[in-house]
């Protein structure tokens, strides 16, 4: 799967891809479904900010909660992203996101009509 | 109940009415953001639940449904069945987050289920 490569990575509790509708197309670990639908949610806050902007496409998003760390990437019409333990270095995942980026890239594009 | 409808419905991107219903047709609570007509919304998808329900339970022997979503050109519904005498509505527009329906869709029937 496609994912195989952030489920190793130490700190790393879930992980998931999905596209524009919130379903994730592949998700691990506890709570990767919830974390594919938000992650489905804030890109549409994040093409709507970067066109408002004019600062062009957001591509890569980071943010730390009380109790987790979540970095994540747009690629096409999909968001993939991984939830790390807070005080996880990120550095590790967000390596192998970048990487999967190129297999995404690849993915059909979304149906939208 | 009603505040986990409107929690529902502003958790969910997309949504715009929740509502709880009797397979009878009959609506038991529900919140809506648009002047929309809760008793026929549920009223007629409660007859598409019952009709799903028998087909799978006594034509395709698959079992009670657990979750239906139906898309048409100006409504989309994600229906979430509470035991197999009530089910959740909930009604979307075209760019709804389908996922974020399904999960919190599932939590707030689970909710619900107890004061039923």
């Amino acid at each position: 799967m496609k994912l195989d490569a952030l489920t190793n990575i130490p700190g790393v509790i879930a992980s998931a891809l999905v596209g524009p509708d919130g379903l994730s197309i592949e998700s691990n670990g506890d709570g990767g479904e919830v974390l594919a639908a938000e992650l489905a949610s804030l890109r549409t806050s994040l093409d709507r900010m970067g066109r408002r902007l004019g600062s062009g496409e957001v591509t890569r998003l980071g943010f730390t909660s009380d109790r987790i760390e979540v970095v994540a990437l747009a690629v096409g019409d999909w968001m993939m992203g991984a939830a790390l333990v807070r005080s996880s270095d990120t550095r590790s995942a967000q390596q192998a996101l970048a990487k999967l980026a190129l297999e995404v890239d690849s993915l059909p594009r979304v149906d939208r009509s | 109940m009603l505040a986990h409808l409107t929690q529902l419905v502003k958790d969910v991107d997309g949504a715009w009415a929740a509502a709880i219903g009797g397979l009878d047709g009959l609506l038991i609570e529900g919140h809506a953001i648009t002047d929309t007509d809760l008793n026929l919304l549920i009223a007629e998808h409660a007859g598409l639940l019952q009709a799903s329900a028998n087909a799978y339970t006594q034509t395709l022997n698959a079992g009670q449904p657990r979750e239906m979503y139906l898309r048409g050109e100006r409504l989309s519904v994600y229906l979430q069945p509470i035991r197999t005498e009530y089910f959740l509505l909930l009604a979307l527009d075209a760019r709804s987050n389908l996922g974020q329906a399904r999960l919190y869709g599932r939590e707030a029937a689970r909710k619900l289920e107890g004061t039923l």
